[in-house]
């Protein structure tokens, strides 16, 4: 078991090596295999280990295997090991799996790349990154995964570098995700200081006061909402869409972003003994599903809807997680991962076939050309709107079940409005994504009836609103006449199948007490019972209500679009003339307050720091000491005349007054 | 004769020579003078080893004429490649190293 677990994580970093080193001079066929093959035997060894596990009692699952003694000082020791338990294991098989996907679909997606091998060097590094984080056995190598991770993302997000904006939003996330690192790290020093070890084992068993308990889950959680990007550190993951779509499918939806959630999971006995933590952790995952979602109801990137769809589905998962029901967010991370990667890999096949168009303004009516992509997204659609029996239905479900249950255990007035919260946001989810879907299958294409009149008036429009990107997805954006539009080749259209049947069936590993079947929980039973065993039960009759609002909510937000949009998309000038309108199309000025008020003034700190601290100060300073040396020597260097004839003198003259000296002194 | 006029001579014969190199410009006059004061001090090297009835002054008088011919060779050899050079080899034109 040991050496398996090591080649799951050893693997994608040789195909890193491999295709890193040697890939650019290697024919696509060779940068497939290794790229693929990396990641594929990772899943196939991943899903050997999950069977393996299957085959043990509940009580031996969780097995740690030390695979490198680093550090032995004193008491103190530190292995590399790797934890190989359910939680690893659930997370381990999403990565891979989804991940083994998003490889496969690349190849399609990236076909004309020619940094093509760059692209699956950069993929293979992230999974091998993201293994590491899940299977780390000490706080210390899960802050080695979790910043190469970052790193990963980094290089994925500013892929084309040639693109401006995508190096911009590279550096935005790089540097927003060292804040969450820089938490996490203070959390691991107050873990050590406090606790005295590092691996969770001991960690995790120790007791810390309250006041220490709480400052360590909320340093854990400030690392917990960089990484998964919620408020108020979301910001990078909009502007993390200029990367390739495959990145923010496998990125930035389905597996890193969901680290933050995972890391509570994995805590979850730290975030048991602090009260507090655990209502910041609801109180930001609901507020930030609610703002998230509220965004993405006017956004016109369709990548940018995704994005804040998946904010919004990541405070689910903080919410449920905040309740106590860790197993519930990690469920609705599973389902998430399925639907949201099959989300965007649908919307990435749109833009494939499109030419680079992102711009939901510019699509539409291509239900009759891209018949696989559109049935797949539908699917996703309906999934993550919580329509039963897909799998978004059954997560959603628990998570606002237990948000329920907590309230009424509590008697707590805030869990309600988290509850209410969490059904409003379910409609809004319904509501953008059909909005979404509508925009581009339904009504008849808007692509290529653009004039030159309103083709300026959107260049216009897109000056001041730095919101649309009109050129993302690829170098250039070409507009293609309806008639050329082609269904993607099948190495991209069969991940979408696959994903389409993981979001139908995937529900059903988790509960369906609500249906009569009390001793069907696969994915509950398999998870360590601490992940669950302190949240709240529900009765049966308030568990029907919970499922029956949300399901209304969903059921009303996509009779809202069909109303709105079902005809078509059709962009209501008029709404733009609603304050309203303009602040959340906007995204509340976030982006331009926070350049107010942080990067305008540290530029021209810097600027200042450039001309007069650099420029006056630290130049004037060596140049002053150069100066003095100058000075100095055009003095003393009037001595060397270059005449032998006043060297020979002033030896004399030296030798004289040596002489006179010892003659004096007698 | 005593010591003294042994050592008067010495002592003028090196105040010429060190006279000869500040106001000579021709390197081999230089030279010449420098052979004078060493030659001055081999004088009182052997006056001293006469009265101090001692054999080490004779002795470091071998190693100064030894000394000095292997620093004429040196020093003919530099005026030789400096005058191909230069064709001159007035020392006050030499002053390249000039700060």
């Amino acid at each position: 078991m040991t050496n398996l677990s090591l080649w799951v994580l050893v693997l994608p970093l040789l195909g890193f090596i491999i295709l890193g080193l040697m890939g650019r001079f290697m024919p696509r066929t060779a940068i497939l295999t290794i790229g693929w093959g990396a990641c594929g035997l990772a899943f196939l060894l991943a899903a050997v280990n999950f069977i393996n596990m299957l085959s043990t009692s509940a009580a031996q699952r969780s097995n740690d295997s030390v695979i490198y003694h680093w550090i032995s000082a004193g008491t103190f020791s530190l292995d590399f090991g790797a934890l190989l338990d359910p939680l690893s294991m659930t997370m381990l098989l999403v990565v891979t799996g989804v991940g083994l996907l998003i490889h496969i679909y690349s190849a399609g997606y990236m076909a004309d790349d020619p940094g093509l091998w760059r692209f699956f060097a950069y993929l293979n590094f992230f999974i091998f990154a993201m293994v590491l984080l899940v299977i780390a056995d000490t706080f210390l190598f899960l802050l080695v995964g979790w910043g190469l991770v970052g790193l990963a993302s980094y290089l994925l997000i500013g892929f084309w570098y040639q693109r401006r904006s995508a190096v911009a939003a590279a550096q935005k996330a790089f540097v927003i995700n060292i804040i969450g690192d820089l938490g996490l790290m203070l959390a691991i020093f107050l873990i050590f200081a406090q606790s005295g070890h590092l691996d969770y084992g001991s960690v995790l068993a120790h007791t810390f006061s309250g006041g220490t308990a709480t400052a360590i889950c909320l340093l854990l959680f400030v690392a917990c909402a960089a990484k998964s990007a919620q408020l108020p550190l979301y910001m990078w993951l909009p502007d993390a869409m200029e990367g390739p779509t495959p990145v923010s499918a496998l990125i930035h939806a389905a597996t890193m972003v969901t680290a933050g959630v995972y890391l509570v999971a994995r805590t979850s006995p730290l975030f048991e003994q602090s009260s507090v933590a655990l209502a910041v952790v609801a109180g930001i995952g609901g507020v930030t599903a609610l703002y998230a979602a509220s965004i993405a109801l006017v956004q016109l990137d369709i990548k940018r809807v995704l994005a804040y769809s998946t904010i919004s589905q990541l405070g689910y998962m903080f919410m449920a997680e905040g309740v106590h029901n860790y197993a519930g967010g990690i469920f609705h991370l599973v389902t998430h991962a399925f639907f949201k990667a099959l989300l965007f890999l649908g919307a990435g096949a749109i833009i494939h076939a499109l030419g680079g168009e992102q711009d939901m303004r510019k699509m539409g009516g291509l239900w009759g050309r891209l018949r696989i992509t559109g049935v797949t997204f539908l699917i996703g659609a309906l999934a993550i709107s919580g329509i039963i029996p897909l799998a978004g239905f059954w997560s959603k479900d628990e998570i606002l079940g237990s948000v329920l249950a907590q309230a009424t255990a509590s008697g707590n007035v805030w869990y309600y409005v988290l509850w209410i919260i969490g059904i409003v946001t379910a409609g809004l989810t319904a509501f953008y994504m059909f909005r979404l879907f509508f925009g581009i299958f339904a009504g008849s294409y808007r692509g290529e009836t653009a004039t030159a009149a309103e083709h300026n008036a959107e260049v216009n429009e897109a000056k001041d609103e730095n919101t649309l990107v009109t050129a993302a997805g690829h170098q250039h954006t070409v507009h293609i006449r309806y008639s050329a539009i082609h269904e993607v080749p099948r190495v991209m259209s069969t991940p979408l199948i696959i994903l389409a049947v993981l979001s139908v069936v995937g529900g059903f590993i988790g509960s369906l007490a609500l249906f009569g079947l009390p001793g069907w929980s696969p994915l509950t039973s398999f998870l360590p019972s601490g992940l669950h065993a302190h949240a709240a039960d529900l009765p049966l009759g308030l568990a029907w209500i919970s499922t029956g609002l949300s399901l209304l909510a969903g059921v009303l937000g996509i009779g809202l679009a069909w109303r709105f949009y079902g005809k078509g998309f059709g962009y209501k000038t008029q709404m733009q003339g609603n304050p309203l309108y303009q602040l959340v199309f906007h995204k509340y000025y976030v982006d331009e307050a926070l350049n107010a008020v942080l990067v305008t003034p540290i530029l021209a700190l810097g600027r200042g720091l450039t001309r007069y601290l650099e420029g006056d100060v630290l130049d004037g300073g060596s140049r002053g000491i150069s100066m003095v040396f100058h000075g100095s020597s055009a003095v003393i260097r009037r001595v060397q005349t270059g005449y032998m004839r006043n060297y020979a003198l002033g030896i004399l003259f030296g030798v004289v007054v040596i002489v006179v000296y010892y003659a004096m002194r007698g | 004769m005593p010591l003294t006029a042994y050592l008067i001579v010495s002592a003028v014969i090196f105040t010429i020579g060190v006279i000869g190199v500040l106001i000579r410009r021709n390197p081999l006059i230089i030279f010449m003078s420098i052979e004078l004061m060493l030659n001055a001090v081999n004088l009182s090297f052997v006056a001293l080893s006469h009265f101090l009835d001692s054999v080490d002054g004779q002795m470091f008088v071998f190693l100064v004429l030894t000394v000095a011919a292997a620093e004429v060779v040196v020093g003919l050899a530099l005026i030789v490649s400096i005058f191909r050079t230069r064709h001159n080899i007035d020392v006050d034109e030499m002053n390249v190293l000039r700060g």
